[in-house]
């Protein structure tokens, strides 16, 4: 499989019209700036490709994508700034820079299937709900923790997941902050195909190949009346849930939430 | 458990961060406008008190709620004030969208009529089998209102709605789950047990972050319940004076399928 472009923390590739790009960062695939940005780049470029009609983005190791490392106090402070990498910067970068790269994965045209084999936990809910599409298996979870944590749902989730799955759910998912299986994911409406573990890459890359067989003009103008507007409501989201999380982010419960997932217990918060 | 206030149609319980507000007026807990008002003074009194996290709305007797209490002296009066936003009955029913902390409706049976708009204004619902839902507003030669113009489709998808609207027809618990009317079915036994266990989980997680994240996504939601309810009485005020209207009410009451003629 020819291998396109130079990336530190994914990989892509390109056979059959289909790409992959596949997330490096094993076993949780923490995200943070430069690995958003990283994938941002390669579906730009993906755009510019003709021999590429759909992608597929997956991961490798045990979890899709556990969300942002809040527990290592690197990938968050607690002056709501995110360390910056970007090029060897390390200026710190708010979480605002991370939303803007977040964006631009919305406004690429190509059709992308998530290949979605492990956890997909708070952020990393966020980018699985990013694709067109899911495949899953029993053995994944879907969780958006936010406020188990005394944080805020981000990564564009209260539009994406809205949409996806309707309100009523994303609100259960949001207000409880609940963990759902595979197979729970895929009666919600949340994952579009169930298969077992160890199918889910092939079962993504044959969904794709599908899409690749129809007409790229056709499929990219339908994408286009399809998510007309969508790249602009996400950008709405993530400007208001990064207000309430800057704002949520210095208070006591957001320690306490986070020392409280480290502990694995129940958090006692005191709404302040 | 520690009583909460003091009302004449509901009780109010508060323990371990959820609040039960329960109708009081069994065994089928007609609304009129105390009831509803008290409901609203109750989420809002709930709101300002850090004890609270989350509220059980639950109601005494057979039905949840089984709609309007036709023999309300004032119902007459409530039905014919058509200004926008100026019915009294929908004033009170608003102000219950407009409070912050999230709320499970336990339905323990018939929610019919505005029953149903009130069922629907809590932001999940726990049912059973037995309970039933249904919007028969034109089965009685009327219009749906209590904001289900709204509230109805934004929970349910407008297939859905129609469908109801325009048969008025009954849904038990079970097909009430599947449609997307109730997010959790357990025996009927267990149904204000199974709200306040939801109600918990979301008591466990962070009050700021569910407040604020509740503010997000009912953004503008009372607004559109508001506007609904506008439009509703105007129809409701129109179908009021017609002879289907009369026809549909006697027929309810006789209970067999009214014989209308469209005017």
């Amino acid at each position: 499989m020819p291998k396109i472009g130079e990336y530190n923390d994914i990989t892509v590739n390109l056979e059959n019209l289909v790409a992959t790009v596949e997330i490096n960062r094993p076993p949780h695939n923490f995200f943070d700036l430069s690995l958003i940005q990283q994938i941002a780049q390669a579906f730009e470029s993906l755009d510019k490709t003709s021999d590429c009609r759909s992608i597929v983005l997956c991961a490798e190791g045990k979890s899709f994508c556990a969300g942002a490392n809040f527990t290592d106090g690197r990938a968050l402070k607690g002056d709501g700034s995110e360390v910056g990498e970007r090029e060897g910067d390390d200026e710190e970068l708010p979480i605002g820079h991370l939303y803007v790269e977040a964006v631009r994965l919305f406004r690429t045209k190509k059709p992308i299937v998530g290949a979605i084999q492990g956890a997909a936990i708070g952020g990393g809910l966020g980018l699985a709900m990013m694709p067109d599409f899911r495949v899953t298996c029993p053995e994944a979870r879907f969780a958006a923790n936010f406020t188990r944590l005394g944080f805020h749902p981000g990564f564009g989730l209260t539009c994406t997941l809205t949409e996806a799955i309707g309100r009523k759910r994303a609100e259960l998912m949001f207000y409880t902050s609940r963990r759902f299986k595979g197979d729970e994911a895929v009666s919600m409406g949340m994952a579009d195909v169930l298969v077992p573990q160890d199918q889910v890459r092939s079962a993504a890359i044959e969904l794709a190949t599908e899409i690749a067989e129809c007409s790229p003009l056709g499929v990219i103008a339908c994408r286009q009346i399809m998510r007309e507007g969508l790249a602009d409501r996400v950008s709405a989201a993530t400007a208001k849930e990064l207000a309430v999380q800057t704002r949520l982010r210095d208070t006591d419960d957001f320690a306490e939430g986070v020392k409280a997932m480290t502990e694995r217990r129940v958090p006692n918060f005191k709404s302040a | 458990m520690s009583k909460f206030g003091s009302f004449n149609e509901i009780g109010v319980e508060v323990a371990n961060h959820v609040a039960i507000v329960e109708i009081q007026r069994p065994p089928h807990n007609f609304f009129n406008i105390p009831l509803i008002k008290e409901i609203a003074e109750a989420f809002e009194a709930l709101d300002e008190s850090d004890e609270c996290r989350s509220i059980v709305l639950a109601a005494q007797g057979t039905a949840f709620c089984a709609g309007a209490d036709f023999s309300d002296p004032n119902r007459n009066k409530v039905q014919s004030d058509q200004k926008p936003g100026g019915n009294p009955l929908y004033i009170e029913a608003v102000r219950m969208f407009r409070t912050s902390k999230p709320i499970v409706g336990a339905i323990q049976g018939a929610a019919i009529g505005g029953g149903l708009g009130l069922a629907m204004m809590p932001d999940f619902r726990v049912t059973c089998p037995e309970a039933r839902f249904s919007a028969n507003f034109t089965r009685q030669g009327y219009h749906p209102g209590f904001g289900l113009t709204v509230t109805l489709p934004e929970a349910i998808g407008r297939k859905n709605t129609e469908l109801m609207f325009y048969t008025g027809r009954r849904f038990k618990g079970e097909e009430a789950f599947k449609m997307g009317l109730a997010e959790v079915l357990v025996p009927r036994e267990q149904v204000r047990d199974a709200a306040v266990a939801l109600a918990t989980e979301i008591a466990e997680c962070s009050p700021l972050g569910v407040v604020a994240c509740r503010k997000i996504m009912r953004e503008g939601f009372a607004d559109r319940v508001r506007e609904a309810t506008d439009q509703e009485l105007i129809e409701q005020g129109i179908l009021r004076e017609t002879v289907d209207f009369k026809e549909g009410t006697k027929a309810m009451t006789e209970r067999r399928v009214a014989s209308f003629i469209g005017r």
